[in-house]
């Protein structure tokens, strides 16, 4: 005898099962779509699918799209790294001082919303076509948007909890290390994700626009030489690339969000 | 869907703890003195601009560095800009920016609509929706160029695909925060159809999807300006460039000073609508 739980739950695992096939159904049909169009326009415009994964397999093996990888990440990982060191100090600067907040929280404002691009030509006549100007694009990109999440998350921590901690006396050095830091810790979480996401589309930019070097000057090269097989190929690197780097980010933000504080009314 | 609350999030909860200490209370009658400090504290923001301004003025007049130029000549460069025709090429780009967000605006509502009521749609698009929000969208510019060509359509695409993405994820997560509750007893009044919209559904979806059109046209523009600086054929992105490569910096400075006044200027007037919405509540 089936109950009725059961069956409720078998039809809902069907439903799911179904849902699923749509989804790998809708993908294959993108790639088709793809494919079929890149055979019928001209190949100069538009590569089929297995042109451009054979590119992507072509300049693996040659040793281009390792080293243009390896170029574009130095830029990548110093300006994130530094971006961190000084983004989430910052941060909680501005989250925990109001005054502070009110003098340089609106550049942070400001700053959030202005395309970054139009400082790029700036940093480069300071710093010359160099990695010292990626790092510092990346960094830049990367830098406000975790500033402004860290103030956020410096802001939200409960502030019942902290009135607790300081009626019962605490430190000012425990109400940082117990309650204030594993308060804010979510935020850091989603800081780092942000950060990498931010410094990918920085490194990118950065590339595609005056500096072409690693994976977005192969890019640029490749369109003025009309090879757009290896145009589309390193465009799918990048994005998979930047897909991965955010999955990593979620990761990381979920080892961190836990270990976080709950609960405490206000 | 946590991209997206992630994206909210900073603007979100910065109002309800800013200046909370120095907020007098009501009963309480403030003196003279304690009314001025209030004052200065509320214009911290402007004296603090307004500083750092002026800095940027002694700074360029002593002429320490190459690259910081006064201010004021800053903004006589813009005048000379607008009078030599230069930015005549702005107006491309700001029809670039009307058609694509225009577009952007519509699927997106269009799509968070949909999306809310299949659950096979949202099923389906999910991944697709999920991926374009967070993976690096300029990096599809070169790809855009070659299928496009170098005019306004890859433009208007670019555009689009920076802001579609976030207005329809948030419009789909302020559809689902209508309460069942809510909504039962609406329906047990006899609140139907357009009143029911009126009523229920739209008072509750609307702070989210202004959220996300705010983000939307923030995001939209730097995808005008992004593809523009990657084209460098025309528009303010070939300004950009154009001054960079010939070391204009009052030129370039000028072009940011616009570019930054027009995205404080759009996304502000987004946020004086989520204020006054959010304020009044339900």
């Amino acid at each position: 005898m089936t109950s009725l739980v059961e069956t409720q739950r078998l039809e809902k695992r069907s439903e799911n099962r179904k849902l699923r096939t749509y989804r790998y159904a809708s993908f294959i049909v993108a790639l088709g779509i793809w494919e079929v169009g890149g055979r019928l326009t001209s190949e100069l415009l538009i590569p089929s699918v297995t042109q451009t994964l054979g590119a992507i397999w072509e300049m693996t093996l040659n040793g281009d799209m390792i080293s243009a990888l390896l170029v574009s990440n130095q830029s990548l990982v110093f300006g994130v790294i530094l971006s961190l060191v000084i983004g989430v100090p910052a941060g909680i600067l501005l989250g925990r001082s109001q005054i502070l907040d009110r003098i340089f929280g609106v550049y942070v404002d400001i700053l959030v919303v202005t395309p970054m691009v139009s400082i790029i030509p700036i940093v480069i006549i300071v710093l010359g076509l160099n990695l010292s100007a990626r790092v510092m694009i990346v960094f830049l990109f990367a830098v406000v948007t975790v500033v402004a999440n860290v103030r956020t998350g410096a802001r939200s921590v409960p502030p019942g909890l902290v009135e607790m901690a300081r009626a019962f006396g605490t430190k000012s050095w425990d109400l940082w290390t117990k309650i204030l830091i594993p308060g804010m810790l979510p935020a850091l979480g989603a800081a780092l994700r942000l950060s990498l996401s931010r410094g990918v589309v920085g490194m990118v930019i950065v590339e595609l626009t005056l500096v072409s070097v690693g994976l977005g000057g192969l890019v640029l090269n490749a369109r003025a030489l009309f090879q757009a097989d290896t145009v589309f190929a390193g465009t799918v690197v990048i994005l998979v690339e930047g897909l991965l780097l955010i999955r990593f980010g979620r990761f990381l933000e979920r080892r961190l969000a836990p270990a976080g504080l709950h609960g405490g009314a206000a | 869907m946590t991209q997206a609350d992630s994206a909210t999030r900073p603007e979100d909860g910065s109002e309800i703890v800013d200046g909370a200490e120095l907020v007098f209370r009501r009963e309480v009658i403030p003196t003279g003195k304690q009314r001025t400090v209030a004052w200065l504290y509320r214009l911290l923001p402007i004296i603090s601009i307004v500083t750092f301004l002026g800095l940027l003025e002694i700074v360029g007049r002593l002429e320490l560095s190459r690259v910081i130029p006064p201010f004021s000549v800053v903004v006589t460069t813009i005048f000379e800009l607008i009078e030599s025709g230069q930015l005549e090429s702005f107006t491309v780009s700001l029809q670039a920016l009307g058609i694509g967000f225009g577009l952007a605006l519509s699927l997106g509502l269009v799509v968070g609509v949909l999306t809310t009521l299949s659950r096979t749609l949202d099923y389906v698009l999910e991944p697709y929706i999920n991926g374009f929000m967070s993976m690096p969208t300029s990096a599809l510019i070169p790809v855009l160029m070659l299928i496009f060509g170098l005019g306004q359509t890859t433009r208007v695409v670019v555009v689009f695909l920076y802001g579609f993405f976030v207005i329809a994820v948030n419009t789909q997560a302020g559809l689902r925060q209508v309460d069942p509750v809510h909504a039962e007893m609406a329906k047990a009044f006899g609140a139907r159809g357009f009143t029911y919209l009126r009523t229920v559904t739209i008072p509750t979806a609307l702070p989210l999807m202004l959220t996300g059109i705010r983000l939307g046209i923030s995001r939209s523009l730097k995808g005008m300006v992004n593809s523009e600086t990657i084209i460098s054929v025309t528009g303010i992105g070939a300004l950009i460039i154009r001054f960079g490569r010939s070391f204009d910096v009052a030129g370039l400075y000028a072009v940011i000073l616009i570019v930054i006044v027009l995205a404080v200027l759009l996304t502000s007037i987004i946020q004086i609508f989520e204020n006054r919405f959010v304020r009044r509540g339900l």
